[in-house]
């Protein structure tokens, strides 16, 4: 039973996953496993980005996305005749030949990981580069794992993997994937605390916050600057405090994280 | 007559649109340019010479002083010769022998014995023979002999004993008022003796510069145009490149399906202007204009516009360009009065939404520059020109 692993936090978002995943398979026929992808338009790995936060407290997260290979899969179960099959290391593949014509399939995938290639009438995706990992090639792991240079992307045995404290994108769809991610970003809130009569940034401020009943602590380094990490989607009150003055700021994380720029504390 | 063998000035260097005028000047009754796709100044060629990309050449290659490991290598064609072209080199020859002046290009010399040349006066036949050179094709210098213990990193030998390891300043020492420059270079308003914040002005007050927030200027351009290297670019290489245009922050899509440039604002600033992402936006200045697609955004800072330089023209007319290429906005002039390095980093514009009827009256007065092919695969490119082979 195979497994992908994603590191986001060794990600730094340089494409070259997709990049790999396109030389691989854009104009390759790697028939039986799939026919060629074409030049454009398809993303078979798509890195998505996030930009979070407010100038100056701006943070961009980087997600490489593919296939999750479901355990659940409603690909397979939108296919006709066997169209989308599972293989024995559980891969998920799309029969070329017997999928021609089934535009369902695309429609199927809650994770939008199917593309319609006009020109052959086919739907297509990530095949896991099971041609590597069967074939006789010099490379042998899917070519978004070997072309990522800071090991982000893991591929192997599931029972191999460290899987502790991973999580899957968008579980409740039910699918059960099999691609799963560590340091997936959690929410933040961050500052700039100043003293107005001095027209200093304060150092050393010591910042409390309150969300979901749970205390989140941390202090201002030599820039005034605090970084609140892992919070939760919630409202939540924060308090910043030093030399005798104490600063209250009610703050909401549950659709964006939050950058509250200057704060003077007065 | 103008004979341009690296054609790509009005993108990667300073001053885009007054080189665009001085290359149609009505004096240069001729311009030759060597180049493999028509890229960017070729655009003026009244010939283009087809030339050689490195992979087609015997030549000598090395690392130059930016690279980790030091190598020198001798490399055969990769492939065979693309149609008719020919090296740089080659053609400076053939020139050469057609004006009786071969010899003082080629110095009598085959390109092998240009090879033992170069190899007989480096450093590398210390350490590797020219015949292992040539059956290896390619030597990485050995490490010297502790060189991990006993050489200083960087200023470390400064920063432990400044007497015994003195800078290459004239004093030794860590400068912060040059004597040398107040002394060569008096009255230069830009670069003086001391290092310190000047926003610039008129010529007349003897400035060269005026081309940052707080100066005179900046009232009609109030935006800091940030001319970055492209993330996704190596100056204007790779701007055409099919899988590298898809990525989210390569290109915004117009809704005239076109891919400008991008063009990143604070929100802040596109509140202001009325700009929304994805809107085809005007940047410009009293040199011109250039197009691009708004990517408003918290990554730039208020005030500031970012455009990465190296977007390939794409010119409507003199001094419109539809592809974006933020140098041709930079002033020609130098650093200052006394130091000709070009300012590209930074220099003054405007942004504004276009307006549908600014460009429906483009359209109706250049039609031929709309007319040119186009694939948002791959933007401007050789058959956007080449209209029959
Ligand atoms: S190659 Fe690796 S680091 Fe680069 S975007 Fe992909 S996962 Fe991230
Ligand atoms: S991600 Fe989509 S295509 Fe892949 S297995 Fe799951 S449902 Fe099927
Ligand atoms: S496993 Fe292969 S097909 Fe799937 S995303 Fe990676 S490179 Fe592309």
């Amino acid at each position: 039973m195979k497994a992908f692993l994603i590191d986001l936090k060794k990600c730094v978002g340089c494409h070259d996953c997709q990049i790999g995943c396109k030389d691989e398979h854009c104009g390759n026929s790697w028939l039986p496993y799939a026919d060629a992808q074409p030049e454009t338009g398809q993303f078979w790995m798509k890195v998505n980005q996030t930009e979070r936060g407010r100038i100056p407290h701006v943070k961009v997260s980087y997600i490489p996305t593919m296939c999750n290979h479901c355990e659940n899969a409603p690909c397979m179960k939108a296919a006709k005749n066997g169209a989308v099959y599972r293989r024995e290391d559980d891969l998920v593949l799309i029969d070329p030949v017997k999928a021609k014509g089934q535009k369902k399939i695309v429609e199927a995938c809650p994770y939008h990981a199917v593309f319609w290639n006009e020109k052959l009438n086919i739907p297509q995706k990530c095949t896991g580069c099971a041609h590597l990992l069967d074939g006789d090639h010099p490379v042998k792991v899917p070519r978004c794992m070997d072309n990522c240079h800071v090991d982000a992307i893991i591929f192997g045995e599931e029972s191999e993997l460290d899987l502790e404290g991973t999580e899957v994108l968008h579980p409740e769809y039910g699918t059960k994937p099999r691609v799963f991610y560590r340091n997936m970003p959690k929410r933040f809130v961050a500052g700039t605390v100043y003293d107005p009569e001095i027209k200093e940034v304060v150092i050393g401020a010591k910042i409390t916050a309150m969300a979901e009943g749970v205390e989140f602590e941390t202090t201002t380094d030599a820039y005034g600057d605090f970084w609140l990490w892992n919070l939760p989607e919630a409202e939540g009150k924060l308090t910043i405090s030093a030399d005798g003055k104490v600063k209250e700021i009610e703050f909401s994380t549950v659709s964006e994280d939050v950058g509250l720029g200057d704060i003077p504390l007065a | 007559m103008v004979w341009s063998e690296k054609p790509c000035n009005q993108c990667c260097w300073n001053g885009g649109f007054k080189f665009q005028d001085a290359m149609r000047a009505e004096h240069i009754e001729f311009v030759v340019t060597n180049h493999q796709w028509i890229e960017n100044d070729s655009l003026f060629g009244d010939l283009i010479l087809p030339i050689t990309t490195c992979v087609e050449e015997n030549d000598v290659v090395g690392s130059n002083q930016n690279s980790g490991a030091k190598f020198q290598g001798k490399c055969a064609p990769a492939c065979d010769r693309v149609g008719e072209s020919m090296s740089d080199y080659e053609i400076g020859v053939a020139l050469g022998e057609r004006f009786g002046v071969a010899e003082k290009l080629s110095l009598g010399m085959t390109d092998e014995e240009w090879f033992k040349y170069a190899y007989d006066t480096n450093v590398l036949q210390t350490e590797c023979s020219w015949e292992q050179l040539c059956e290896k094709g390619y030597y990485l210098y050995d490490l010297a002999d502790g060189w991990d213990q006993e050489e200083l990193p960087g200023m470390r030998g400064f920063y432990l004993d400044p007497e015994k390891h003195a800078l290459d300043t004239p004093s030794g020492k860590l400068e912060f008022y040059s004597a040398a420059l107040e002394e060569h270079f008096p009255g230069d308003k830009e670069r003086g003796g001391i290092a310190r914040w000047v926003s610039g002005g008129s010529p007349e007050e003897g400035w060269t510069h005026d081309e940052c927030i707080g100066g005179p200027r900046s009232e009609k351009y109030p935006l800091l145009l940030l001319a970055n290297p492209s993330r996704w670019r190596l100056h204007v290489q790779g701007d055409d490149v099919p899988w590298v245009r898809e990525f989210e922050t390569m290109k915004v899509k117009g809704k005239d399906g076109y891919l400008y440039e991008p063009c990143w604002i604070h929100p802040n600033d596109a509140a202001a202007r009325g700009i929304v992402d994805g809107d085809i936006v005007k940047v410009l200045n009293d040199r011109g204009i250039i197009l691009t697609g708004a990517r408003v955004s918290e990554r730039v800072i208020p005030g500031c516009v970012m455009v990465n330089k190296g977007s390939r023209v794409d010119p409507i007319a003199t001094h419109i360009d539809r592809g974006g290429s933020a140098n041709l906005l930079s002033p020609a002039e130098g650093i200052s009065k006394h130091c000709w390095g070009f300012a590209v980093s930074g220099y003054l514009v405007e942004a504004e939404k276009l307006e549908d009827a600014e460009m429906e009256a483009w359209k109706q007065e250049y039609p031929d520059a709309f007319a040119r092919e186009y694939d948002p695969a791959t933007g401007v490119n050789f058959s956007s020109w080449v209209i029959e082979e």
